[in-house]
């Protein structure tokens, strides 16, 4: 069966994730390479050192392709970073023909006047996620040949720094690698880490990851809201190493080793020991130090998701809760943070059953969603999806707008 | 704090040293240093609240712009606290005729430290004085109107100062008891205040095993621009040496975080019991200079109290950045502060770049560069993380004002 080789790459601000893949004829995927190293050069989840970020994305590809022993023909890449922003576009259109019955062109119309929307110069489109169709108000997952009036659709349509997603391109550039698509870090993330029935009872997935905080937020199985909150795991260290007085290497291992994301009475009983900064010696500190300064953090990070999505953020709406992904998820009694500060029970996701053991902790979900979407989006060039009608992906009609050869 | 004259009695001129203390919470600080000064010092209080300056016990008191304000104060309004400024030009300039070193307090954010401070500063550095300023920055949850106002009139101050010393509030919060009221923190700020000056005063003026003088001084802070970093210190009995340290790092008053530390100059005044060596001073000096690293010069002056054993007093200066002062363009005019309105975030959701002091504006990042209250740690040399105006990279239980215990 021939195959061809797919590569998803997530460039966080603590980690690069490279994973190869086989893509066979069927359809199947078959991961036979994976690299993981510290990432430089990002910042908050953005690119802030083109050189430093350059050598490690080289790096980590190039372990990649040697652990799979072959070359990947193409990348699928994540994107995150406070920068991107999201909106819903409605379009819509009359029914034309003379039958009432839905005709593509129909439907070609509404979901044009739905991406229509201009952007300011400096910001690009990234990613449009369609929402139901709707026939005089009613939702429709399939509006082709129904009797309607009226068609409708909504998009939750996300736009990017245009100079930030240059320098991406330009990096991948540089490296002679060619990028098929950029996909969004917290669809990637939540595709992974919510099954489909979780995805149709609407759900929360909150991936909290070393720079930067990606969110996704499902109902009736359409992703209707997404976002990124530029603080993450880096921000708790960063707030133990200032309240304690410790240096950031320190301040990390604390966190892992003695984090905790609520602060209980108990926690003042405690008593810890720390290793000075030099060579002044041991010091003893009360555990409620450490878990006060997390529990202002975490709850703050919580509660600013919560603000941006404001009514959607309802328990009513959300059988299947909020679901917590990403490193930084793997923070002592989190779920209980979540669930207090939005109001909805929260869990962490599930480890996937399908991969192998090194690639089922919570920071996977991002790589290994960018890789399936890879896998997606292949299979739907083929099945040739209206979105798609404008050429090979999104990425195309990037290149196009800043004028990058693809 | 001695006077000069006494001290350098060859000297046939002494420095001429002021203080003064500019709007409520300065006039408040410099009060409470006053009885402090000695003979040489020149202390003075100005604001444009006249009541507030009645109750202080001081001798030189001066109402500023009657003409404007008639008495009353500026009402937290730094707009006219420039003009109150501009309007009194003459009389600032004559309040720092003649100064060789001008020690400036003033808290930033209302209307007379944060309009006139700035103004004050620039006619003391345009008749070459030397100018050494601690400004206070408001607490968090005064909101962001202030902290903006403060960030603005803090930026033109180190521009005028050739060492300026940030006093964030949120900072004094951890160092306060629990149930401490906001005026018994206000209170713990003027006495680190008060102690900064007095241990600058000791770093001139006493003379003991090493010294430093004025020049020294003057070279060691480098001109003015630049980030200042600056702490003090005390502990004695037992452990003595190794607890003075661990405070140094713990001042309210250090304004720069593990990861950053790095002064291109360093002023290290060290006051010692009788029981202090020079081995011991040199090995002090050491583990300063390892954490503090000087990259051109560490100039150190020790003192010894013959009173005392067992104790150690550490006061550092430096200098850090000198880099940063490419982004000094000399502004002939003080600009006006205008207060900026946050964006409409717009349609919703995906990230917080709606804000038009944001870090996605690139001519905004230079600015945004040079205004630092030194709690960003990590983060410090990146872009402000900022969402409705809040920096999100500043600790939350710092914006919070919880009091987090460091050591048991």
């Amino acid at each position: 069966m021939s195959k061809s080789i797919i590569a998803g790459v997530e460039i966080g601000t603590a980690k690069i994730g490279v994973l190869i893949a086989e893509l066979y004829e069927d359809w199947t995927l078959n991961i036979i390479g994976f690299d993981c190293r510290t990432s430089r050069g990002i910042r908050k989840g953005e690119l802030v050192d083109f050189r430093a970020a350059s050598e490690s994305v080289h790096d980590a590809i190039e372990r990649a392709e040697a652990s799979a022993g072959v070359r990947g023909d193409e990348v699928y890449m994540a994107l995150s970073g406070g920068h991107l922003q999201g909106g819903m576009q409605v379009g819509s259109a009359s029914v034309s023909g003379s039958d009432g019955r839905v005709r593509q062109e129909d439907i070609e119309r509404a979901v044009k006047e739905a991406k229509r929307k201009a952007l300011p110069a400096d910001r690009v489109y990234i990613h449009h996620i369609r929402n139901p169709f709707y026939l005089d108000g009613r939702v429709v997952e399939e509006p082709l040949a129904l009797l309607a009036n009226k068609i409708e659709v909504q998009y939750w349509s996300i736009h990017a720094d245009g100079r930030q997603v240059s320098d991406w391109m330009h990096l991948f550039n540089t490296l002679s690698i060619k990028v098929r698509d950029i996909i969004l870090s917290s669809v990637a993330s939540a595709r992974m880490a919510v099954d489909e029935s979780s995805r149709k009872g609407g759900c929360l997935v909150i991936d909290i990851g070393a720079g930067a905080t990606d969110f996704a937020l499902y109902a009736d199985g359409y992703i209707v809201r997404t976002g990124v909150i530029p603080v993450g795991g880096d921000h708790l260290t960063n707030d133990l190493a200032i309240g304690l007085h410790l240096n950031s290497k320190r301040a990390e291992e604390v966190k892992k080793d003695l984090g905790k994301a609520v602060f209980e009475v108990s926690d003042s009983q405690r008593t810890i020991r720390l290793y000075g900064d030099n060579m002044i010696g041991d010091r003893s500190l009360p555990l409620s130090s450490v878990s006060r300064i997390l529990e202002a953090r975490v709850e703050e990070i919580f509660r600013l998701i919560g603000e941006r999505l404001g009514d959607l953020l309802d328990p009513k709406y959300l059988a299947g809760g909020v679901v917590l992904t990403g490193g930084t998820s793997r923070l002592r009694q989190i779920e209980t943070a979540a669930s207090a500060a939005l109001g909805v029970p929260a869990r962490r996701a599930d480890r996937l059953d399908w991969v192998a053991e090194d690639l089922r902790g919570p920071e996977f979900s991002t790589v290994l969603g960018v890789l399936h979407f890879g896998h997606a989006m292949n299979r739907e060039e083929v099945v040739s999806d209206q979105e798609k009608g404008e050429g090979k992906g999104l990425l195309a009609r990037i290149s196009r707008l800043w004028g990058t050869p693809n | 704090m001695e006077s000069p004259e006494k001290q350098n009695p060859a000297s046939s001129a002494s420095p001429v040293i002021r203080v003064i203390g500019l709007g409520g919470g300065g006039a408040n600080a410099v009060a409470r240093f006053a009885p402090l000064a000695g003979d040489g010092i020149k202390v003075m209080v100005a604001n444009t609240d006249a009541r507030a300056l009645e109750a202080l016990q001081l001798k030189e008191k001066r109402v500023l712009g009657r003409g404007i304000t008639r008495g009353l104060g500026c009402g937290g309004d730094p707009e006219l606290g420039q003009a109150v400024a501009e309007a009194e030009r003459g009389s600032l300039v004559e309040m720092v005729a003649g100064t060789d070193l001008l020690f400036l307090v003033t808290a930033l954010g209302g209307g007379t430290g944060s309009g006139m401070a700035p103004v004050l500063a620039k006619a003391a550095t345009d008749q070459g004085a030397m100018v050494i300023t601690f400004a206070n920055l408001p607490f968090s949850f005064e909101g962001n109107r202030r902290r903006k106002v403060a960030e603005e009139s803090l930026h033109l101050l180190r521009e005028a100062s050739d060492a300026l010393i940030v006093v964030p509030n949120d900072l004094l919060i951890q160092g306060s008891e629990e149930a401490a009221s906001v005026g018994e923190v206000f209170q713990l700020a003027d006495q680190w205040i008060s102690l900064g000056i007095q241990s600058m005063g000791k770093i001139l003026f006493e003379v003991g095993l090493v010294n430093l003088d004025f020049s020294t001084l003057r070279r060691a802070l480098g001109g003015k621009g630049g980030k200042t970093l600056f702490s003090i210190a005390s502990a004695e009995g037992e452990g003595y040496m190794e607890k003075a340290l661990q405070a140094l790092f713990e001042c309210p008053l250090l304004s720069v975080q593990s990861a950053h530390r790095g002064a291109d100059s360093l002023v290290v005044h060290l006051v010692g019991g009788r029981d202090l060596s020079m081995s011991a001073v040199s090995g002090l000096v050491q583990s300063l200079n390892e954490e503090f690293g000087s990259r051109e010069e560490t100039f150190v002056g020790a003192v010894v109290d013959e009173t005392r054993e067992a104790f150690l007093e550490i006061c550092i200066l430096g200098m850090i950045d000198m880099e940063n002062r490419r982004f000094f363009r000399g502004r002939s005019t003080i600009p006006r502060i205008t207060p900026r309105v946050p964006a409409d975030p717009g349609q919703g959701d995906g990230g917080s770049g709606g804000d038009p002091d944001g870090s996605s504006h690139p001519g905004q990042e230079e600015f945004e560069e040079l205004i630092e209250s030194g709690q960003r740690g990590m983060f410090e040399k990146t872009g402000r993380n900022l969402h409705e105006g809040i920096d999100l990279d500043i600790p939350t239980f710092i914006r919070r004002g919880i009091r987090i215990r460091a050591e048991q």
